[in-house]
């Protein structure tokens, strides 16, 4: 099993190259549309964006300075398959998004089938 | 009557890696017919006895005097300095090992810190690499693979001493395993999607991930507030923290996170509560409310508390445009304490079941339930599928052919139960059933096919469905159908070879 960390300027472009890469398909019946996994995708999970610096807040929740992103957005994805993501692939550590079980920085070849 | 060619549950469930045991009775013998299971996560469920835990096997104990007493050769001392006294203290830069794996097996890692001066960094070496593992004081789980060395190492690094109580290491089966959920005291399959808990710390409220106002909760007491690992949870080990609180009739301020977020994303909550002594009867508040940005929108529920442990579910909160995140606030205006465990928060319509975390968000995946190569069980000419199921999303199970014609059989529910036949990939009939419209509610189905003289029966209730087809070669059953996945709990799931069914008794 390989779990690949990835990273795109945003989710439209992420969403693209996940579905150019055959990840997932999208199935449309009766005019609603659902993303399908295909060829080996155990998960596909959208984190978004990834806090670097949290912002701060005063005791009732209001924010006091914002938080600091990581440029762009991040998606974890499981497969069987071995895809290569170019230079979207990211080899993070203490990273934000695990798969329940798995190591928390399981990652690319480090994971074992 | 006719028996079922094929049978699922109806009480009578067996599991292994992958697979989820069907069978077919044939006089009093049970025929096994392996149902393919896939989902390559672990999951938690409720057992039999009521408590929440992970769906896995283990083996036996790998670990030889896992209580580090005094005097122990089990364990080799191969660098620094580590003292054994019915606990394991290690100084800077120590290891021990012991020579436990077998190469590719997944290991269950349970481990008790009791003591750690400086942030001593703790490791845990899995054969070709270490992996830096929680080394806060409290009891962990870690599950990791052994890849190319039979010694398991534990190690320090930086900081001044670690001390560990205990050490347990199992051999794990944590993939592809089907889940019985035992929460209303009967058995259930569950099938339930891909879903991620986004509060990064989902049972340690004494942590700093979560915020205390010093308005609505006793920060004198404990840490901020929090006494942390005071009670039995509903997990059955004492992980449990009290939160102590100040009467504060303000809602928006308690023990509260907020997760980023979007407009359109729906957000769903749960988590569990227990009262203790007097606040037994009192109510505490949940509020999930849009945390900045755009217009105010929120969800509120109030919970009695009582003597045992309640899943407390909130209704789903939709986020509207400029809204940026969602927050979550505990509070009460009447009782003093209360006691919390697993805090959970996922995107989604309605909660699932419970997905630990310790740093991270955290993904369960999807369930996946599949069998094909079963053209002997299923009559291509007429037949019934037989489902007990509560629904928890729209979605479709059928029965169908192996080749690219397809011909299905089809049940699901999309606002209310229905069925279909589809020939050669065309819907030749679909039939509603305007009364069996309630999502999470159990409902028996059976859908009679026969061309000419269909008819799908809900809880011993028939509706005729009209129309003729020809079906061919119908081999295989799924959880899914046109890119729908069933979810939900399944009680039982039965296949017959005729229609010459009494379907009033079976559906009653």
């Amino acid at each position: 099993m390989n779990i690949y960390k990835l990273q795109y300027t945003d989710k439209a472009q992420g969403d693209a190259d996940l579905l150019a890469k055959g990840t997932y398909e999208v199935v449309t019946e009766e005019g609603v549309s659902q993303d399908v996994y295909i060829n080996g995708t155990q998960a596909i999970v959208y984190i978004g964006k990834i806090v670097e610096i949290p912002g701060t807040y005063d005791p009732d929740g209001h924010e006091i300075t914002p938080p600091v992103y990581y440029p762009g957005v991040y998606y974890d994805l499981m497969t069987t398959e071995d895809i290569d993501f170019g230079s979207h692939e990211i080899f993070p550590k203490d990273c934000a998004h695990s798969f329940l079980g798995w190591p928390q920085n399981a990652e690319g070849t480090d994971v074992n089938p | 009557m006719e028996k079922p060619s094929l049978e699922i549950g109806n009480s009578n469930w067996a599991i292994k890696e992958g697979e989820l045991l069907g069978y077919n009775r044939v006089g009093n013998d049970y025929l096994p017919i392996p149902i393919t299971m896939t989902r390559a996560s672990l999951g938690t469920r409720v057992n039999p006895e009521g408590l929440v835990n992970y769906a896995e096997i283990l083996g036996s104990e790998e670990v030889t005097d896992g209580g580090f007493p005094a005097g122990t050769t089990a364990w080799a001392v191969t660098d620094g300095t580590v003292t054994f006294n019915n606990e394991a203290t290690f100084d800077i830069n120590s290891k021990i090992r012991q020579n436990i794996f077998d190469i590719g097996k997944v290991y269950k890692f349970t481990y008790e810190v009791t003591e750690n001066t400086g942030g001593m960094t703790l490791r845990f070496y899995n054969g070709a690499a270490y992996t830096f593992v929680d080394n806060s004081v409290g009891i962990h789980t870690v599950y990791l693979t052994a890849t190319s060395n039979t010694y398991f190492y534990i190690s320090t690094l930086s900081g001044t001493s670690l001390t560990l109580k205990s050490v347990s290491v199992k051999e794990a089966t944590i993939d592809n395993l089907a889940r019985v959920d035992y929460t209303d005291g009967t058995s259930s399959l569950l099938a339930e999607p891909q879903r991620t808990n986004d509060f990064t710390q989902s049972n340690d409220f004494a942590n700093v991930y979560w915020s205390k106002s010093s308005s609505a909760i006793d920060t004198s007491i404990g840490t901020d507030g929090i006494q942390s690992n005071i009670s039995t949870s509903p997990d059955g080990t004492i992980n449990a923290d009290r939160v102590n609180f100040l009467l504060q009739s303000d809602k928006d301020i308690g023990l509260a996170k907020s997760i980023g977020s979007s407009a359109g994303v729906t957000h769903s909550f749960s988590g569990y509560l227990k009262g203790e002594g007097s606040n037994i009867g009192k109510d505490v508040i949940i509020r999930v409310k849009r945390s900045s940005g755009g217009s105010y929108v929120a969800v509120n529920k109030t919970i009695t508390l009582t003597s045992i442990w309640q899943r407390v579910e909130l209704d789903p909160l939709t986020l509207v445009t400029d809204n940026i995140g969602v927050r979550i606030i505990l509070s009460s205006n009447d009782a003093t304490n209360c006691l919390v465990y697993g805090f959970q928060i996922e995107e989604g319509s309605y909660p699932t079941s419970y997905i630990p975390t310790s740093g991270s968000t955290v993904t369960r995946n999807q369930d996946i339930f599949t069998r094909d190569g079963i053209g002997s069980l299923i009559n291509s000419t007429e037949g019934v599928l037989f489902v007990e199921i509560a629904f928890s999303d729209a979605g479709r199970l059928a029965i169908l052919n192996s080749d690219a014609s397809d011909d299905q059989v089809v049940l699901g529910f999309s606002g209310t139960v229905f069925c279909r036949i589809r020939e050669n990939g065309a819907n030749v009939v679909t039939q509603f059933v305007s009364s069996a419209n309630q999502l999470n509610t159990y409902y028996k189905i059976a859908v009679k096919y026969k061309s000419g003289s269909s008819a799908i029966w809900v809880d011993g209730n028939e509706t005729v469905v009209a129309g003729t087809f020809t079906l061919n070669d119908l081999s295989k059953i799924l959880f899914i159908s046109e890119g729908s996945r069933t979810y939900g709990k399944v009680k039982q799931l039965q296949v017959y070879k005729t229609t010459d069914i009494d379907l009033a008794a079976l559906t009653s």
